[in-house]
């Protein structure tokens, strides 16, 4: 009851100090995010798995090194995922597009079908996505962290968070959206202003 | 708002969220108004909603229940850990303040023991050789004269030999005994030993004999003589 209430900060200090039960709190509060972010990045199960056990021993480890100044709890947590999923895509460790996780069931098959089409779609998107662009784009559109969040994540200024982020969406666009390239080279060569 | 401006939010814009209403409001008003920017919106649109279908796919996705239990095994380990080295250097600690106890107890027992008590020393301002003892039949029987104390005087090394009894060499009262000087070891050529009247093997007259002997204290006068040989 104690744990549900507790904020991270709350309950990372608490663990510092040995309290088995706030890690355990804050590990199914936030395992889940780390899990997806991990699997979006790299489309391996295998991976995300090493990763989120990664990165919760490295709070168990390192826990106090956290300063609160940095960031919130999250970005904290995100950030090492983050390395921790470089470090296994530089070594081959992601899956293919085709190999992915399994869309939840749909209602009607026909349904289900399209929406699975769709959705390997776009994770073979996400996936061709340098992953400085991917980073992002799962950060800010997939796991809904405001930019703020996801700079402090990535260790890197709002303002490129943003412009990458920007880019990233633009390429996306160019392979999921009929239209997509030919509107983002149009946009590339049309003037800033509108022309009345 | 222009174009330019436009493309900065339009990312916020068809999520419905970031820009304030009033920002929200102008970019819908300019979108309107342009039709590129218009159909950048919808493109924009649609491009969140197939992320966020991408999103809602794996909404439900999380680690596997074994590496909770992996992790909590882990978290226990850690915290065990610095309770045994705390308990290691609490022992440390309680051993290291008896070791200095100790130290402690011992250093003031060595500067608080009984100091012997020791006679001022005297130096004599001149050698001091003690009463001429009877004669010797061997040197090991007898050591005639005994050295109490010769300052800065370096011994020879020291050497088995065998002595003879001291001889005066001036005339002394009959229990007289020569009371202090100085033993100067010599050698004396032969045939000097026979100028003092000593029987002398005529076919060894050569060479020299060893000899101690003792010198006044006062007068450096030559009281006394015997003969020394090295012992085989």
């Amino acid at each position: 009851m104690q744990e549900e209430s507790a904020s991270d900060g709350e309950l990372l200090e608490r663990m510092v100090s040995g309290d088995r039960e706030a890690f355990a709190a804050l590990y199914r509060k936030r395992q889940a995010g780390v899990y997806r972010f991990a699997l979006q990045m790299s489309g391996s199960e295998a991976l995300a798995e090493d990763v989120v056990q990664e990165v919760f021993l490295t709070l168990v480890r390192a826990g106090a090194t956290y300063d609160p100044a940095c960031g919130p709890v999250t970005a904290f947590l995100y950030g090492i995922a983050r390395n921790h999923v470089r470090r296994g895509i530089a070594r081959g460790r992601y899956g293919s597009a085709d190999n992915g996780p399994e869309p939840l069931a749909a209602d009607h098959p026909e349904n289900d079908l399209a929406r699975s089409e769709t959705i390997a779609s776009v994770r073979k998107a996400v996936l061709a996505l340098p992953v400085r662009y991917r980073e992002v784009v799962v950060l800010c559109d997939l796991e809904e962290l405001d930019c703020r969040e996801a700079a402090e994540a990535l260790g890197c200024a709002l303002g490129t968070v943003k412009s990458r982020l920007h880019r990233a969406r633009r390429m996306l666009a160019g392979r999921l959206l009929p239209e997509g390239a030919a509107l983002a080279l149009s946009r590339a060569i049309r003037p800033a202003r509108c022309v009345p | 708002m222009n174009c330019g401006e436009f493309e900065a939010s339009v990312g916020d814009l068809a999520r419905g969220r970031g820009p304030e209403e009033s920002a929200r409001r102008a970019a819908t008003a300019h979108a309107r108004e342009c039709a590129g920017c218009s159909s950048r919106l919808v493109e924009e649109r649609e491009l969140a909603g197939l992320l966020g279908l991408f999103a809602a796919s794996v909404a439900g996705r999380s680690a596997p229940p074994r590496v909770e239990a992996a992790l909590l095994d882990a978290f226990q380990r850690q915290h065990a850990v610095p309770s045994v080295r705390r308990h290691s250097l609490a022992l440390a600690r309680w051993a290291f303040v008896a070791a200095a106890a100790v130290a402690l107890v011992l250093g003031a027992a060595w500067l608080l023991r009984p100091q012997p008590v020791v006679a001022p020393l005297v130096v004599a301002k001149r050698p001091i050789v003690a009463p001429v003892p009877v004669p010797v039949e061997s040197a090991k029987a007898a050591p005639v004269l005994q050295r109490v104390a010769q300052p800065r005087r370096k011994r020879p090394p020291q050497r088995q030999t065998a002595a003879t009894q001291f001889y005066p060499l001036t005339p002394v009262d009959a229990g007289a005994q020569i009371q202090g000087g100085t033993i100067v070891r010599i050698g004396m050529p032969r045939r000097t030993l026979a100028s003092f009247g000593w029987p002398l093997d005529p076919d060894d007259s050569g060479g020299a004999v060893e000899a101690e002997v003792v010198l006044d204290g006062d007068t450096g006068v030559a009281r006394a003589i015997r003969f020394v040989g090295r012992r085989q």
